[in-house]
């Protein structure tokens, strides 16, 4: 085993679907690494498998051949409960339409992967308060989804998926339900935020300008990469 | 694993988030158990009725002992049977040391015609001394149907067989019966008191008369068929108000039948030690009655607990299960946040526990309410096979009640637990892409 392996190794990952009776082969044998840090941009066309990448990346999914290490560990065979305590303490979410917890204020929402891991209610509570502060919603802690716009929930889902200081935050489409001035503010705080904390960052998202911003964006066409590629700048970094 | 705090908190607002139909499932759970528990107050009550009645007006007492094969054979052979002054003596001793504080009342029944002088009835009578028939009647002591010790033939007639030979208090009569040799004997005696045994099947038939007369008539001087046991702390206040009196009837637990059956065991332990031939026998076993009527009602309780379970489960199950199907996608966003599939069947569960907790605490009130009502409202009727009306009365059965709210819990989890756990273990990609 590697001393200081890749947070993320893929090799030969497929995953298919069954609609009806025919197969749909979301992803051919997939080989990728992604390391420690780097922010990540996943795009390309409708059905490419984007998605199903990015849910095998955040092991809310499993691969039907191939092998997937996350932090050096090979994740095929471990438990349900061993995949979910990896979720809740090294993998945050960013969901397209937020997927906020309705009857939860903003501070309750932030809190719940703490409170899921079991920490101290009032630990939960400082933490979480903290976290609404860094993105810029110390006002409104104690205010329910639906008294929020679009930006300041998903900016409450940012801070929900970084209270638990993960080391991968996956963003599905995270601007996808936002106006431009909005997303570019969102992804402004991933970026932002990638640097302070060194989190490894990776979203997808159909929208050219956000791509221009990101060092190393990965393109799929029909469930492959079929581009790599760095910015000069973060191509040096890396 | 959330603190039980958050828990609670969050089925709370859950609950909230779906208030017509968690009103709806609270209100089913609330009339449900509000039901089962005024119905165990009622049979409950009507269990202490019967069972006071049978021990103090029947005066079968708590335990009763004969002969061995009193019961199949003393109608044939009723000398064989009979116990004498040395053995009464004896097993006085033996009972006051296994039960001290017990009373043991000697009784002789006879059965014969009673005659006003022109026409005759038969008649079924239960000899008895006057005090001990006080003693004996606990709580009915003040009402009618006393015998007077300085009355020496003086006897209490059934109203039915003072009806059928128009024979009024302080009237004579004539009574025939036959001797324990089979011969016959007459004695003449005075009407002191006219008693409604309350039973249609014993009200034409029933005399109570000295225990010394009957032994006389019987030729048994000195001599008993029947020891009954009244066990300390068992005569009642002897209220003379009727209502006071009938609520102590609904209110005052008899012996239950592990009780009983112990005492019965070690007395006839205690007989056979002594070498003497004896039977004993519980009231329950005495009183047909109050068997017949107890099955009856424990079989109508059963049945409606279980029809009121089907009913608040199935009830509960929907509830959760259209609100697991609503929240299909926030389940699979705290499972991708990393709640386990216990924690999402947990969230649900503590819901149905919370909806079953509400739903029985509204119940409990309701069932106080209406038992405040009905037992104010003094409600009477005429049980089948009786002759007098009596109040409705319901009463609080604990035991029962906590047992449908264990039921009810138990199931309420069960009926939750299954769409949660299905819920749980659906993929989470997918129920994060259900709309």
């Amino acid at each position: 085993m590697e001393s200081n392996p890749p947070l993320l190794e893929l090799s030969g990952i497929e995953r298919e679907f069954a609609l009806g009776e025919t197969r749909i082969h979301a992803l051919r044998g997939i080989d990728l690494r992604i390391e420690r840090g780097q922010f990540v941009a996943i795009w390309g066309p409708s059905g490419s498998g984007k998605s199903t990448l990015l849910n095998l990346l955040g092991l809310i999914d499993a691969p039907d051949r191939g092998v997937l290490r996350f932090d050096g560990q090979d994740v095929h065979g471990l438990s349900d409960d061993a995949l979910s305590d990896c979720r809740n303490r090294k993998i945050g979410f960013v969901f397209q339409s937020f997927n906020l917890i309705p009857v939860m204020t903003a501070l309750e929402n932030v809190g719940l992967p703490l409170q899921v891991q079991g920490v101290k209610p009032a630990e939960v509570r400082r933490r979480a308060t903290e976290w609404l502060q860094h993105v810029g919603l110390g006002q409104f802690l104690h205010f329910r989804p639906d008294r929020l716009s679009g930006g300041q929930r998903q900016r409450v889902a940012i801070a929900r998926a970084l209270v638990g200081q993960p080391r991968l935050l996956i963003a599905d489409e995270p601007t996808a339900n936002l106006d431009s001035q909005t997303s570019q503010e969102v992804i402004d705080l991933i970026e932002k935020l990638n640097q302070e904390t060194g989190v490894t960052c990776i979203f997808t998202t159909h929208d050219p300008r956000l791509l221009a911003r990101v060092p190393r964006q990965l393109r799929l066409q029909d469930g492959l990469i079929s581009q790599d590629s760095y910015t000069d700048h973060a191509q040096e970094a890396a | 694993m959330m603190s039980s705090f958050g828990q609670i908190s969050l089925a709370w607002r859950n609950l909230w988030r779906n208030r017509r139909r968690s009103a709806v499932t609270i209100l089913s759970l609330a009339f449900g158990f509000a039901a089962v528990a005024l119905f165990a107050g009622y049979t409950s009550a009507v269990y202490s009725a019967l069972s006071n009645a049978a021990i103090h007006a029947e005066l079968i007492g708590h335990l009763t002992i004969n002969r061995s094969g009193w019961q199949t054979e003393a109608k044939l052979h009723p000398e064989k049977y009979l116990l004498s002054a040395e053995e009464i003596q004896k097993i006085t001793g033996i009972v006051a040391q296994r039960l001290p504080g017990a009373r043991l009342v000697p009784k002789l029944s006879a059965a014969g015609l009673l005659s006003n002088g022109r026409s005759s009835t038969i008649f079924i009578a239960t000899g008895i001394a006057a005090d001990d028939l006080d003693l004996l009647r606990g709580p009915f002591r003040n009402a009618p149907g006393s015998l007077h010790a300085d009355q020496p033939q003086g006897v209490t007639v059934g109203q039915g067989l003072a009806d059928v030979l128009g024979l009024k208090v302080g009237d004579g009569a004539s009574v025939l019966v036959s001797t324990v040799h089979g011969q016959a004997n007459a004695a003449d005696v005075d009407v002191a008191d006219e008693v409604n045994t309350g039973n249609v099947a014993t009200n034409d038939k029933l005399m109570l008369m000295p225990l010394a007369l009957v032994q006389n008539l019987m030729d048994a001087g000195g001599r008993a068929e029947t020891l009954t046991v009244l066990l300390p702390g068992s005569a009642g206040a002897g209220h003379a108000a009727e209502a006071d009196r009938m609520r102590d009837m609904y209110t005052r637990a008899a012996p239950g039948e592990a009780l009983s059956s112990q005492l019965r065991d070690q007395l006839r332990s205690d007989f056979q030690q002594a070498g003497m031939d004896l039977e004993v026998r519980t009231w329950q076993e005495m009183s047909a009655f109050f068997r017949q009527v107890k099955g009856m009602y424990d079989m109508i309780f059963a049945l409606m607990l279980a029809v009121v379970l089907a009913i608040v489960v199935l009830s509960i199950a929907n509830a959760m299960s259209m609100s697991v199907v609503e929240r299909t996608r926030e389940i699979g966003t705290m499972r991708a946040i990393g709640m386990r599939r216990a924690g999402i069947t947990r969230m649900f569960v503590s819901e149905a526990l919370m909806l079953v907790v509400v739903g029985t605490v509204a119940g409990l009130l309701l069932t106080a309410l209406t038992r405040y009502g009905v037992n104010a409202a003094d409600i009477r009727y005429v049980p089948p096979g009786n002759t007098m009306s009596v109040p409705i009365y319901i009463g609080f059965d604990l035991p029962r009640t906590a047992l449908a709210a264990a039921a009810l819990a138990g199931l309420a989890i069960l009926a939750a637990y299954w769409p949660a756990r299905r819920a749980a273990r659906h993929p989470i990609i997918e129920s994060l892409g259900h709309v």
